[in-house]
């Protein structure tokens, strides 16, 4: 009842608050700007309230709420817990419109000296009214008599335990990654307030200056809850990459995308006072793309095609979020059209001149958006094809790997270039004698590859585009980095994208899988390295509900070794019917060593050997005989016997002194698996028994069916069961530069920042 | 309309085009298990594991065999390389991407629901209870 009541008043304060600003603009009264702000504090208050609320209901494991039944139980560890805040629908909403209200707070103190002031924070308090709107239509404060209104549940009823979070969901990046993500959703909702606010108050350039930090810090942070998204795939949830490609993945990457374009934009029209409508494009863009994000993981539309998108929410929140990006696209449209016209007379007449730094600059990001583009359509795709009723599709992944690897020559040689140009008045022949030593350079590089083996042209490009954006950023790096190190930001966000996509490119193109089978103790060889598989290990013992287990294996090369360690993971989530499974990834330097579990089983080792009809073999044990199948024969009416096949092997017995004998051995074959309990028979004139114990059939080609026979020693007991351990080894090389890479990226914008905190005129010059 | 646009806009659509004809040729379309068949062709098809069957993993093969029945109740024996996934046991349903191959559905990729996306069902409810 209280949560809701909270959900309640936050929407009646933030719509009063929404009120308050726009007339406050509207009038240029302060004090109704204070009004907006009081009930703006009140809105913070009340989803703090409901916040805290939903926290304490948590941890108190109160079942009666379904939300919390639905996502946390008696056995998860505290800050498991908290990440159930936010693990479905209901709670992530929740989430966001709490770091909105935070951001919202920061917003509004740092713009209290602006004009845009109230217009600005009435804009981003009613994206906040809209999240709560939708949370009185999708509450986590349901309780399950209520979300079970036709099973009759008694009021009050309190389900003993809650379902519990999904094993593999269980890692500390659960709690770091959402949240992360979220407050850069968040901070995309400032450029959206600022540019509506600039259009609407018709003050076309000193937002540009107001927005540039939100954005940099805003875009960091989203790239960097992206990232990590990508490294928690790879580390632990096993999924074998870091990036799929899956609709969800690319949602989040659209708005940064453009959020990146939006940067390099606003520069150009800082320094040049050109691009100024398509700076309001992008910027409302950004966040336009945030809420597409959001109707396509949270409608349901692409339930089929990716792993992350929730089920249907039902018509209502359907609807509310269709209406929400409805309202934030026809905003921005409604006001780009009726003050296109306006724009156009701030607008120097003035085209940009090739040469220039803008026009490389201008030219990378629209090459940078094309790719965006690309992400677009293919992540659209799916969603709209059954918008509009059309037959469902997927579309091939690869498709993004060919634009990707295109595009990103043009733009990381662009950038390359634009480093050694000016603004304004930049001539050819200033450029060209400076770029000749980077040029050489990355041809020098390239050519050493070409010679160990690079060969493919695409590679050759790409290889030489990233070289040439390495070098010559490392070159204004190291120029700038004791002189102006406000400077570098720039330079290092080009290094680390350059690094990610070598990164990207060389382990995706150059890792290769193995797959190894191995018993307690055994060694086995694979890619160069010896496998050793030295048992395992129990973790996690003061939990009831799970059986968890370190699988160690030994990786050794040339006497150094180490070991690697995937999880087998037994849970009540699912009745321990089958485990969940880690991977065990060892870095190196220059490569990961990724073991990737595919199956734990025991096997008796009983020595055997597998016959076609017509093969001869030596008997495993000691080879006093040799053994062949004669043929098999299937009883017709009598051979399926609910999931068993009666299948009867006749084999011969050849002995060393020419004498031969028959026999027929009888198996149940289970008609899954087609292995059989085995029956033993003694073969007659020695003292070994033998049995068939597994038809490995080849449906293609049944003269290469073969039985599988196993024998033991007359009289003696079977040898214990030995544990065996499948896995797949990849060698992940240079995959250590996509997170370089990406740490650089992210750096590089917090860096950049320093350089707009005070925004001295100073620095803008010495640029 | 400025030269300057008209360029603009005509580059962009283009580029457009080209890339939605790039993902129309070979987008995977969604079918049945008897379209499948027919077709040939690499598709999706939409379903669940038919429990009735236990799945296997055949470690010398590297192969995951299970049962599955699609949206129109037409089942069929599935072959992934690989492993079980993750989630397979609790995932509602399926979705897998492969043609077959003879009588058998060889799936290159099989895709179970991000496990925190499920909402609880009222049967899961029961068992113990407490009052309040």
């Amino acid at each position: 009842m209280l949560g809701k009541v909270f959900i309640y008043v936050t929407v009646l304060l933030s719509a009063l608050s929404v009120f308050a600003f726009l007339r406050a603009n509207k009038t240029g009264s302060k004090k109704l700007s204070d009004i907006g702000g009081y009930f703006y504090y009140g809105t913070v208050a009340a989803v703090l309230a409901s916040s805290i609320y939903l926290l304490a209901n948590i941890l108190a494991h109160n079942f009666q709420f379904t939300y919390i039944w639905e996502y946390s139980s008696t056995e998860l560890h505290d800050y498991f817990l908290v990440a159930s805040f936010y693990s479905g629908q209901q709670g992530s909403f929740m989430l966001w419109m709490l770091i909105m209200a935070i951001v919202g707070m920061f917003v509004y103190v740092r713009t209290t000296d602006k004009d845009h002031h109230a217009l600005s924070m009435g804009i981003f308090t009613s994206i906040i009214l809209f999240i709560a709107v939708i949370l009185i239509f999708k509450s986590p404060f349901d309780y399950v008599w209520e979300t079970f209104a036709a099973e009759n549940l008694p009021v009050g009823y309190m389900p003993a335990n809650g379902r519990g979070l999904n094993p593999i969901l269980q890692n500390y990046w659960i709690t770091i990654h959402p949240p992360i993500l979220f407050l850069g959703y968040s901070m995309m909702a400032i450029p959206y307030s600022f540019a509506l606010a600039a259009l609407i108050r018709k003050s076309y350039k000193n937002w540009v200056d107001d927005v540039m930090p939100w954005t940099l810090v805003g875009t960091g942070i989203l790239g960097l809850g992206i990232m990590m998204g990508g490294y928690w795939a790879y580390e632990t949830l096993g999924w074998g990459g870091f990036w799929a490609w899956d609709p969800v993945e690319n949602s989040s990457l659209i708005p940064w995308m453009i959020a990146v374009a939006f940067i390099h934009t606003l520069i150009i029209q800082k320094k040049t006072n050109a691009l100024i409508k398509t700076n309001f494009i992008l910027a409302l863009l950004t966040f336009i793309f945030v809420v597409y994000a959001t109707f396509l993981t949270r409608s349901g539309i692409l339930g089929d095609t990716s792993v992350h998108s929730f089920v249907t929410p039902g018509a209502i929140v359907y609807n509310l979020l269709i209406a929400f990006q409805v309202v934030s696209l026809g905003l921005g449209i409604f006001y780009i059209v009726i003050r296109f016209g306006d724009i156009n007379k701030y607008i120097g007449k003035k085209a940009m001149s090739p040469t220039t730094k803008e026009y490389s600059m201008a030219l990378g990001s629209i090459v940078w958006l094309a790719l965006a583009a690309v992400v677009i359509i293919g992540t659209s795709w799916p969603a709209m094809a059954e918008l509009f009723g059309q037959e469902k599709v997927a579309v091939d992944i690869s498709n993004y790997n060919k634009f990707g690897s295109i595009f990103a020559v043009i733009f990381l040689i662009l950038n390359g270039i634009s480093l050694y140009q000016r603004w304004i008045n930049s001539k050819i022949s200033d450029v060209l004698g400076k770029l000749i030593l980077p040029t050489a350079a990355s041809v020098i590089l390239v050519l050493v590859f070409y010679f160990i083996g690079l060969d493919d042209m695409n590679f050759i490009f790409l290889m030489f585009a990233t070289f040439f954006t390495i070098v010559t950023n490392l070159d204004y790096l190291i120029r700038n980095a004791s002189k102006n190190p406000k400077l570098i930001g720039a330079y290092v966000s080009h290094l680390g994208v350059a690094l990610l996509v070598l990164g990207a490119v060389v382990s995706g193109a150059y890792s290769v899988t193995k797959q190894v089978r191995l018993k307690m103790n055994e060694t086995k060889s694979a890619l160069g390295y010896n496998f050793t598989f030295e048992g395992y290990k129990q973790i996690e013992t003061q939990f009831n509900d799970r059986e968890k287990y370190k699988y160690n294996v030994k990786i050794e090369k040339e006497g150094k070794f180490n070991v690697a360690s995937p999880v087998v993971y037994w849970s009540d989530f699912n009745e321990r019917q089958s485990p969940f499974l880690e991977p065990g990834v060892y870095n190196k330097i220059d490569k990961d060593i990724y073991l990737s579990p595919k199956a734990i089983e025991q096997e008796i080792d009983i020595p055997k050997i597998a016959l076609r009809k017509d093969d001869i073999e030596d008997n495993p044990i000691d080879k006093s005989f040799k053994v062949s199948v004669v043929t098999f024969v299937m009883d017709k009416n009598n051979a399926i016997m609910g999931d068993r096949v009666k299948l009867s092997t006749v084999v011969k017995f050849l002995f060393p002194d020419g004498s031969e004998s028959k026999d027929t051995l009888v198996s149940m074959l289970d008609a899954n698996t087609w292995e059989a309990e085995p029956s033993w028979k003694i073969v007659n004139g020695s003292n070994l028994e033998i049995a068939m114990t597994k038809l490995i059939r080849d449906v293609d080609n049944i003269k290469n069916t073969k039985a599988v026979l196993s024998f033991k020693e007359a009289g003696k007991p079977l040898p214990q069961p030995v544990d065996v351990f499948t896995f797949d080894v990849t060698l992940k090389p240079f995959i250590n530069l996509v997170w370089l890479g990406t740490l650089a990226l992210v750096a590089g914008f917090f860096v950049s920042l320093s350089k707009y905190r005070k925004s001295s005129k100073k620095d803008i010059a010495e640029e | 309309m400025k030269l300057k646009y008209i360029i603009g806009i005509a580059v962009a659509a283009a580029f457009v085009v080209i890339a939605v004809m790039s993902f129309d040729s070979n987008k995977i379309e969604y079918a049945d298990f008897p379209k499948a068949k027919e077709s040939g062709k690499v598709v999706q098809v939409i379903g669940s594991w038919d429990k009735t069957e236990n799945y296997h993993y055949d470690s010398d093969k590297n192969e995951f065999v299970f049962k599955m029945i699609d949206e129109q109740g037409n089942s069929s024996k599935v072959v992934c390389q690989g492993a079980k996934p993750n989630n397979f046991d609790v995932a509602p349903m399926v979705v897998i991407k492969g043609k077959f191959e003879g009588e058998r559905f060889h799936a290159h990729e099989v895709l179970t629901k991000c496990p925190s996306k499920y909402e609880g069902q009222f049967d899961e409810l029961k068992g113990a209870q407490l009052y309040n």
